[in-house]
């Protein structure tokens, strides 16, 4: 089977590329977005095709970013406008 | 020929809204014309009353601030797709050269990498959960 490896033609190498290459734009958009290390994110999914996708996806939606309250100190959604906490308007 | 009192007038204008200074010729003929004396002190007094009307409109604070936000976001946006075109770039060549190493021969080195990566990329992603939850805050046991 490994000797077989040397048989795939060039147009399957093209494919792999192509879809190395649309996952890797979207996720470093998406972490660019988020506030994530989009560079790190984004060379991370040029590595393969789809499992770090999936890897990305549940390591920043499962584990959200957080801000500090500035008048409670407790630990909030990056994207709050208020805490949840003290009920205080918060910067974003 | 003298001035007439029209002419005196419209200077007393120009004097009230600072373009032309009193010189002795106006004030002789405020001396002795009641008229002319009478409207000046009228254009003084509106002068002065409309100095002290507050006439700026009333400012909306979190109407600017708003327009603040948004135009940074803007900005943001125009960074990261700056970036993005940057990043597509340097992918199409970074795969371009795993492309022709991949034809020229090393095709099995590549797939190799690819099927070590499948392998280990999901036993390090428990690891990559729990550090970033430290990192973010999050009570972590």
């Amino acid at each position: 089977m490994l000797s077989e490896i040397k048989e795939v033609p060039i147009f399957m190498w093209i494919i792999i590329a192509t879809l190395l290459l649309t996952q890797a734009s979207w996720i470093f958009y998406d972490a660019s977005k988020r506030g994530e290390k989009k560079w790190l994110w984004g060379s991370f999914g040029l590595l393969n095709v789809p499992s770090n996708l999936i890897i990305y996806l549940i390591v920043t939606r499962l584990v959200m970013k957080t801000k500090k309250c500035e008048y409670c100190n407790k630990n909030i959604r990056k994207e709050s406008y208020f805490c949840p906490y003290c009920g205080k308007e918060v910067k974003k | 020929m003298g001035k007439s009192c029209e002419n005196y007038k419209d200077i007393l204008i120009d004097i009230i809204y600072e373009e032309k200074d009193f010189n002795k010729d106006i004030k002789d003929h405020l001396k002795h014309c009641d008229n002319c004396m009478k409207y000046y002190k009228e254009l003084k007094d509106t002068k002065n009353r409309l100095n002290n009307l507050n006439t700026e409109p009333p400012i909306e604070y979190r109407k600017i601030s708003k327009a603040f936000i948004k135009a940074d976001e803007i900005k943001k946006k125009k960074s990261d797709i700056k970036s993005l075109f940057v990043f597509m770039l340097l992918s199409v060549i970074f795969l371009t050269m795993v492309v022709t190493l991949a034809v020229n021969g090393f095709s099995k080195e590549i797939i190799y990498f690819q099927i070590s990566t499948y392998v280990i990329f999901p036993f390090i992603l428990p690891f990559m959960i729990k550090k970033r939850a430290k990192k973010e805050g999050y009570d972590v046991k």
